[in-house]
């Protein structure tokens, strides 16, 4: 197997496919990740989904590829009970996350507004056969996340119309992988920021949400990308990071986040009633799993 | 009227006619009933497509974590190798799943990719 890498969507995409096909694997995933870039971006005012954060109030008819990607965050709002939720740009732009990351001041002035809080997707209406979005006034998504799991989704369905049949796709992480490595029975992967375990995957993804790597300051305040719909402000669940395996990394992705948000004692619940599996790691170095993920990796130090 | 309703044939076509009677109080009730349960699994599945298909729409005002076809994906899943292996360097951590307490295996394989990464 061999990889390949490039920057897309704001974060390294990693492709790792058979030697004789991965150059073709990646220039395939390439195309996908720029084309998806262009329609999902927050930071591009040219794409489509700030267009539609522009349209707020009024009927939007949106390309097939915004519509899904909505029609998925706005699915996983509903699974998730809301702790999952795409309508929270406006609160992310106000702690200070308002362009991409790499372009980011680290040490921000710090600023006195008041968090909206999420919900707000419960107002927004999608109506499929006219691929028509409503989106409420007010109200701006962030499909950031869970458009990557999506693209990362979408790329392995089409290596496999194009011929290889075994790949890992990661879009910062997020990643899925389809078939196995010639002479292997699974993928290994590193697990979390300090890579401190690793699985072996047979089928399906993960996905992993940490306060670690985006994190800046705001004034005399500690601030992170990954906010609880409940406040506004960025979630003090007591855990540093969150790991979730499910079949797609949509799945996986929306799902980190929300048993992030919920936190050690709470996030059982969903993980176990979705049929996830899920590593917690607290802010205190206490590791939890949840659902089926493999007992033999977790070893006290 | 009195001997006429002592006799026996006559009582016999009494009988008979309330039993009548009750057959089709009997059938027109089924039918109902049957009638009513079909509506309510019509309006069941007419509830359950407008689910499916919108979960948007019905967004408003639903606040419970309830299961969704989000999580539904058709019949794909994920799985674990059995080779999972451990790397146990994490600083003061401890499990409160019920780890091996001593699970030798194999070291495994560098891992190709990292979940978390930038």
């Amino acid at each position: 197997m061999a990889r390949r890498q490039f920057r897309a969507m704001g974060t390294d995409v990693l492709v790792v496919a058979p030697l004789a096909r991965v150059d073709v694997a990646a220039d395939t995933v390439h195309a996908l990740f720029v084309a998806w870039e262009r329609i999902l971006s927050r930071f591009r005012p040219d794409s489509e989904l700030a267009r539609l954060n522009e349209s707020a109030g009024v009927p939007f008819v949106a390309s097939p590829i915004l519509f899904d990607a909505v029609a998925a965050a706005m699915s996983a709002a509903v699974a998730t009970g809301g702790l999952f939720d795409p309508t929270l740009l406006r609160d992310l732009e106000r702690v200070g996350y308002d362009r991409s990351f790499k372009d980011l001041e680290k040490a921000q002035s710090e600023t006195q507004t008041t968090p909206i809080g999420g919900g707000m997707w419960r107002r927004l209406e999608l109506r499929r056969e006219s691929r028509t979005i409503l989106l409420p006034r007010g109200a701006a998504l962030d499909l950031g996340g869970i458009a990557k799991g999506m693209a990362v989704d979408a790329s392995l369905d089409l290596l496999r119309t194009i011929g290889v049949g075994a790949a890992l796709v990661s879009a910062g992480g997020d990643l899925a992988v389809r078939g196995l490595p010639p002479g292997a029975s699974s993928w290994p992967v590193a697990v979390g920021e300090d890579a401190e375990l690793t699985v072996t995957l047979v089928r399906g993804a993960l996905a992993t949400s940490s306060r670690l790597r985006r994190a800046w300051r705001q004034g005399t305040l500690e601030r992170h990308h990954i906010l609880d719909p409940r406040t506004g402000e960025p979630s003090r669940s007591g855990l540093r990071e969150a790991t979730v395996a499910a079949a797609t990394c949509a799945q996986a992705e929306a799902a980190s986040k929300a048993v992030f948000v919920l936190g050690l004692q709470l996030a059982g619940e969903l993980v176990t009633r979705n049929g996830l599996a899920a590593r917690l790691v607290a802010d205190d170095g206490r590791v939890a799993t949840f659902g089926p993920w493999p007992q033999r990796t977790e070893v006290a130090a | 009227m009195s001997a006429q309703r002592n006799d026996p044939a006559v009582r016999r076509r009494h009988l008979q006619l309330r039993i009548s009677t009750l057959k089709r109080r009997v059938g027109l009730a089924s039918v109902v009933g049957f009638g009513a349960l079909l509506g309510l699994v019509a309006e069941h599945a007419v509830g359950a497509h407008r689910n499916a298909t919108s979960p948007a729409a019905r967004g408003g005002g639903q606040t419970s974590a309830a299961p969704s076809r989000f999580f539904d994906a058709g019949g794909a899943t994920y799985s674990f190798g059995d080779d999972t292996a451990q790397l146990p360097t994490l600083g003061g951590g401890q499990s409160q799943s019920s780890p091996q307490s001593s699970p030798q295996s194999s070291p495994p394989p560098p891992p190709v990719a990292q979940t978390s990464a930038s």
